[in-house]
């Protein structure tokens, strides 16, 4: 899970969940207590059901979407 | 723009009892500039020290590094912005400056504010944290500042003191010491003039840009922090500036962000590629991108701007480099990519992740566009740094800092001693 997914598919990470930011990869003090609750699990599941997808190699999954994508980088 | 550069050469400095240049022999008056850095708030101590290339001399601590210049013709202040100064566009005119020499405040940094927070590059009790350190000689003399003569200033802070409110008096000690010094150029005749007319376009060469990719501090410490390299006074993340090179040569560009001093950024690329306008190439423009955003869509969105700005000017050409390494290095490839996807000739000018024995690649992120590259080492300098005679930047410095340093690995991010601009003294046998 990574605000920067670029850097881990670089050197070749199978799996890579795109955070939000920096310092805050799995929430947003931006947004209510409870959208920023949602928000971590949504970031959280989407890894969580990562690993249990097959991938061919570096995959990039979005947490605003169920299905992952290819890398593009 | 049109800026006329009068150079002052510097081959001595002399702590004396009057301030003048004259025939390359720079006096001051130490009581009197020693007074006016005591006059800044919350200066508990300071000192004038000078360090000699050839000396045996270390140099500690040293917060940031600049030329002395001060402009004589033509709106604006020196290093704008910086410490409260004014920020009327620079760029024209004439400017004198002491070449062959810098100014290097040197302090400590408060460990702990006084509410129990620290700086992120604090050295906390008990800890190993990096010591900061420059030799004038021997094999670890590899900035350029081991070939210039230095004027150091070392201050000390009063109890009570935070980092941020301690760095704006260094850099205001550090203007204040460059204005005393600069001022004695005032109504001279400069030995050299240089005339670097940016106006003057040839239609037959190709138009060039520099876009050198800045660390903000506002990502650690606040948009209004004083910890980062500024533009025109402002170091927080803001979309790409576009100055004229001309600017940049008057101190546009001016803080130092961690280890990461204001000389290299102007002194380098800048002034070649002006010599060069018109000759090989035109050069168009100055494209500063902040790096240290936090979403990487942030950083596409100005690695996107800044190859606009450089569409916008007509470049054909553009020299990139970087200045932090690890995240900071997405925006500078990001941009690579970019500039290259408008059509843009571009090379890339950066230091090497460390290699770690082999099993790591040399850069942190890549991408097919980025066709180009000049190496600049990887930061680490792998030799002994010899014992010194004197320990200067410091007032009370500790036994072991004259003593032997061993060798300094390419780490990203926390060297004191690297070279983002190819100015540095290793070449390419020394990695």
């Amino acid at each position: 899970m990574t605000a920067m997914p670029a850097i881990p598919l670089a050197v070749g990470a199978n799996r890579v969940v795109r955070g939000v930011r920096v310092s805050h990869v799995c929430g947003d003090p931006a947004l209510s207590a409870q959208k920023d609750w949602e928000l971590g699990v949504r970031i959280v599941e989407t890894a969580l059901n990562s690993l249990v997808t097959a991938v061919s190699g570096p995959t990039l999954f979005e947490p605003s979407e169920p299905e992952p994508q290819e890398a593009a980088l | 723009m049109r800026l006329e550069i009068g150079t002052f050469p510097v081959k001595d400095i002399v702590l004396g009892t009057t301030t003048r240049w004259a025939d390359g022999v720079l006096e001051i008056n130490e009581d009197e500039l020693v007074a006016m850095i005591m006059e800044e708030p919350s200066v508990s101590w300071a000192g004038l020290e000078v360090a000699r290339p050839g000396d045996r001399t270390r140099i500690m601590e040293m917060r940031d590094t600049i030329e002395p210049k001060v402009k004589v013709q033509g709106p604006g202040t020196v290093y704008p912005g910086i410490s409260g100064r004014p920020v009327d566009t620079v760029g024209r005119g004439r400017t004198h400056r002491l070449n062959g020499m810098t100014i290097i405040p040197c302090s400590e940094m408060p460990r702990v504010n006084p509410d129990g927070s620290h700086w992120w590059g604090a050295r906390l009790e008990g800890t190993p944290g990096e010591v900061n350190y420059v030799d004038m000689s021997g094999p670890g003399a590899v900035t350029p500042f081991s070939s210039t003569i230095n004027l150091c200033v070392p201050m000390e802070w009063q109890e009570g003191s935070y980092t941020d409110d301690w760095n704006r008096v260094v850099q205001a000690a550090m203007v204040k010491v460059n204005d005393y010094l600069a001022q004695t150029t005032v109504g001279l005749e400069p030995p050299e003039v240089q005339t670097y007319d940016l106006n003057q376009r040839d239609s037959s060469l190709p138009n060039v840009v520099f876009v050198p990719v800045l660390a903000s501090g506002e990502y650690r410490y606040g948009p209004r922090t004083s910890l980062s390299t500024c533009v025109y006074g402002i170091g927080r993340l803001t979309q790409p500036w576009l100055l004229q090179p001309t600017e940049v040569l008057d101190g546009a560009i001016c803080g130092a962000y961690q280890y990461n001093p204001t000389w290299p950024i102007i002194e380098t690329i800048v002034p070649h590629m002006c010599a060069r306008h018109g000759t090989d190439f035109n050069f168009v423009g100055c494209i500063v991108v902040r790096s240290n955003w936090e979403a990487q869509a942030e950083k596409q969105l100005m690695a996107n701007r800044a190859a606009q700005l450089a569409i916008d000017v007509g470049a054909q050409g553009a020299i990139v480099t970087t200045n932090v390494r690890g995240q900071r290095f997405l925006e500078t490839v990001l941009t690579v990519q970019a500039l290259e996807r408008a059509g843009i000739n571009t090379i890339l000018m950066t230091e090497e992740e460390d290699n770690e024995n082999g099993s790591a690649p040399p850069l942190l992120v890549s991408n097919p566009e980025l066709v180009a590259a000049v190496s600049n080492g990887t930061g680490g300098v792998e030799v002994t740094f010899p014992k010194v005679e004197r320990v200067i930047g410091v007032r009370k410095p500790e036994p072991h800092w004259a003593e032997e340093m061993g060798p300094i690995h390419g780490r990203y991010g926390v060297s004191h001693l690297h070279d983002f601009y190819g100015f540095g003294k290793q070449g390419y046998l020394d990695f």
